[in-house]
């Protein structure tokens, strides 16, 4: 919690749970280095090199995971290994870092978007509907490739968030559908034992091998750096974080080693189409081999693949468009990078410029390198990222550790940094003997950064607000327990009346307010810089604010992306929304963000409708069955008192639908800050409920109306 | 050749449970900091050498 100028408390919202973050981190893992990789392991390394190379990285992967783990405790804000490195080594360490990872989460997504496209052609091309493409299979693939990442590149820019809500379900279902098959590999084992034949020779090529399979592989493990990103955003996130990093290594690491042993038995010895032993089959067809295998383990298989691929590929090509973006607007508003990196469209309110450079590196890489540069470019900027971050850990631990306030602090310190550094310095120098390009790519990327920040950032770079935050993390104080109102403001014509009403309502109900002030945020941008957003425009909102102050009541406003949960967070008691009048869509009842407030949120809703700055003087309750009659007269009662106004609760008997007059006042009498005397009721017998209201309304200044169980 | 299985099976078969210990461990050791409001580094070494 921080203050501003004008005594106004701001928060972020902490909408992510364990679940979420952990589902982040899996969706990047599972995104397209183990649909590739299997087949080209088997290839370089054979049968038992493809189990060692997965278990082995998940034991160095998990090293790192101790480390971010850590960090990620002690320091649980956006910007992950940027900013560990800047806290450990300063600004020059810290640019290098962002330039990285920046450039690391791009060359993950061209990988993605190839793996896409390779999975699809070859869906698409068993069943011959290509034959009349005049390109190649490679070209065809590159094509592809280019079309589905233009076509996210495209979706970021619009600031669909759409993608983001439902990425969880897409990674649930994926990593199920690779559990699926794990387990069909052990059935299938247990069924035929001839198939475990297939592991031998073990390892046709020698060890040293897997060093190699191990370096191009180990893409298919980074996901600690998103989890890392969300330490703004998640619930409880010194606990919260180091678990999602270290369950999603765990999980992955399983899933892995299963689903590479089920592809190696998959392959009946002898089956027809299988030309010399199975592995060297699978291997043959290098990185569609994964493909080629699991289509002959199940019924379906090579459909059922394909969708998992396109499934797992399009949200983890989404999940790092937005990852790069975000790195690149971070280096922008650090003025590391250009400040026009972090300006913002302001039709789409996405940071267009920083995702259009993004753009160009996830195009021209998936274009112009060959699938396995493409995989080692992309593990070798990993290693690098990951090699700064066990380093930051032990400096930070040996110059902060008693500063600092940790949620978790890693065993043997500082041998496993020291060994997981060791481990990927090796692996990142076998990689040379698998792809040259991608030693020459990444020390190239690397030293032009270093040349932009001795000749650019050093003299722009400006001092941020994270980086004195980072010591200065307070723990909340509770809550006092008391009725929360909160009212959510997004357009700065009603702002003013819809607080107006809203301390109307919270003097009588002697309640604490908390405004929500409803910007969209794009995922791009980190909720902490949601403030910029708020100011462009919203003279109306901020004026509102200033107008909270003259009252004696707690006034905060809240950043949040999902208003439902962050009623949920805060206990709100009652939300107060204004409304238009009109739903922009048919798809919903009175609006997107309304209909989905008034189904799930956990307290009163209140929806005001064209209030104006208007004086009342007869206000109208219609009244039905259900606990919201008395809620709308307790608030026509509270208006009804400033305006000295007459309230009529108008009760409406249908055919066969009789109400009880007296039953309902008894009811009433109950209710705190209904003032009986200023109600005047009203029994009509009709045919037609709605008519009856809209007829009776037109003598009325105002219609407070409770919604029913039934529908009117 | 069996070598090779026997000693390639048992690496395999370490890591993944060299793997498990670490993440259960770490997640008791979460639990643990977070109960008995360990902060610093210091702290916590200490607070987690102690039985209970």
């Amino acid at each position: 919690m921080r203050e501003d100028k004008t005594h106004i408390s701001t928060e972020l919202s902490r909408e992510l749970s364990l679940f979420d973050i952990t589902m982040m981190g899996l969706g990047m893992m599972i995104g397209a280095g183990v649909f590739i990789g299997i087949g080209n392991a088997i290839y370089f390394a054979g049968p038992g090199g493809v189990l060692l190379t997965f278990a082995l990285n998940g034991v160095i992967a998990l090293l790192t995971a101790l480390s971010y783990a850590e960090l990620s405790s002690a320091i649980p804000r956006c910007g992950g290994a940027y900013n560990f490195a800047r806290l450990a080594f300063g600004r020059g360490t810290s640019f290098t870092a962002g330039w990285m990872e920046w450039f690391a989460s791009c060359v993950a997504g061209s990988l993605y978007a190839v793996t896409f496209a390779i999975y699809t052609v070859r869906y698409f091309e068993g069943l011959g509907l290509l034959k009349w493409l005049p390109f190649s299979s490679h070209n065809t693939e590159r094509i592809v490739a280019f079309l589905i990442a233009s076509f996210f590149l495209y979706i970021n820019y619009r600031g669909a968030s759409e993608m983001g809500k439902i990425g969880a379900f897409f990674t649930l279902g994926q990593t199920l559908f690779l559990i699926f098959i794990g387990l069909a590999g052990f059935i299938v084992v247990l069924m035929d034992p001839s198939r475990l034949q297939n592991l031998t020779p073990y390892l046709p090529y020698g060890w040293s091998k897997i060093l190699i399979t191990m370096g191009f592989t180990y893409v298919a493990f980074e996901g600690f750096e998103v989890i890392a990103q969300t330490g703004d955003e998640a619930i409880d996130p010194k606990r919260n974080l180091p678990k999602a990093m270290l369950y999603s290594v765990f999980i992955v690491t399983l899933i892995y080693v299963a689903v590479a042993f089920a592809s190696i038995v998959s392959v009946k010895a002898g089956a027809p189409g299988v030309v010399g032993s199975p592995w060297e089959w699978i291997g043959s067809f290098k990185e569609r081999g994964f493909g080629e295998s699991i289509s002959r383990l199940m019924p379906f298989g090579n459909f059922l693949l394909t969708l998992a691929v396109i499934f797992a590929s399009i949200s983890a090509l989404n999940a790092t468009i937005y990852s790069a973006t975000r790195a690149s607007y971070a280096l922008g508003r650090d003025r590391m990078l250009p400040s026009f990196f972090a300006s913002i469209s302001q039709k789409r309110k996405t940071p267009w410029i920083a995702l259009m450079f993004t753009g160009c590196i996830v195009i021209s890489v998936a274009v112009v390198l060959p699938t396995m540069d493409v995989a080692s470019s992309a593990s070798i900027m990993f290693l690098f990222l990951f090699f700064l971050v066990n380093i930051s850990v032990i400096k930070i631990r040996l110059d902060m550790g008693d500063e600092l306030s940790y949620g978790f602090i890693m065993p043997f310190f500082p041998w496993l940094p020291l060994l997981a550094v060791i481990c990927q310095g090796i692996l990142a120098v076998w990689l040379l003997k698998m792809s040259l390009m991608a030693w020459i790519i990444a020390p190239v990327w690397i030293i032009s950064g270093i040349g932009i920040y001795y000749f650019y950032s050093k003299s722009h770079t400006i001092t941020t607000e994270d980086e004195i935050c980072v010591i200065e993390e307070e723990e909340i104080a509770p809550e006092i327990e008391q009725y929360s109102i909160m009212v959510a403001v997004a357009n700065p014509d009603n702002a003013l009346e819809m607080i107006h009403t809203t301390c109307l309502l919270s003097e009588a109900k002697n309640a604490n307010v908390k405004l929500l002030h409803m910007v969209p945020v794009p995922e791009q941008v980190p909720l902490a810089d949601a403030e910029k957003f708020m100011m462009e425009g919203k003279e109306g909102i901020v004026e509102a604010m200033l107008y909270l102050l003259k009252f004696p009541i707690i006034t905060s406003i809240r950043y949040c992306r999902n208003i439902a949960r962050g009623i949920k967070e805060k206990k709100i008691d009652m939300i107060i929304m204004g409304w238009h009048g009109q739903p922009r869509s048919r798809l919903f009842r009175l609006g997107g963000i309304v209909d989905v407030i008034i189904e799930r949120a956990p307290c009163n809703v209140v929806i005001l409708k064209g209030i104006g700055n208007r004086k009342f003087k007869r206000i109208l309750v219609p009244i039905r069955r259900g606990p919201n009659s008395t809620l709308a007269l307790e608030v026509a009662s509270i208006l009804a008192e400033k305006h000295d106004a007459e309230i009529v609760s108008f009760i409406v008997n249908e055919k066969n639908r009789k109400i009880d007059s007296a039953k309902v006042s008894e009811i009433l009498s109950h209710r705190p800050n209904i003032n009986h005397k200023r109600i005047k009721t009203i029994s009509v017998d009709c045919h037609n409920t709605v008519e009856a209201i809209l007829e009776e309304a037109e003598k009325y200044d105002l219609l407070v109306l409770g919604t029913t169980r039934e529908p009117l | 050749m069996y070598k090779d299985v026997i000693i390639g099976s048992i690496v395999v078969i370490v890591s993944l449970g060299f793997i498990t210990y670490i993440v259960f461990w770490s997640r008791k050791s979460i639990e643990k900091i977070k109960r008995k409001k360990l902060h610093s580094a210091r702290e916590i070494i200490k607070g987690m050498n102690e039985r209970r």
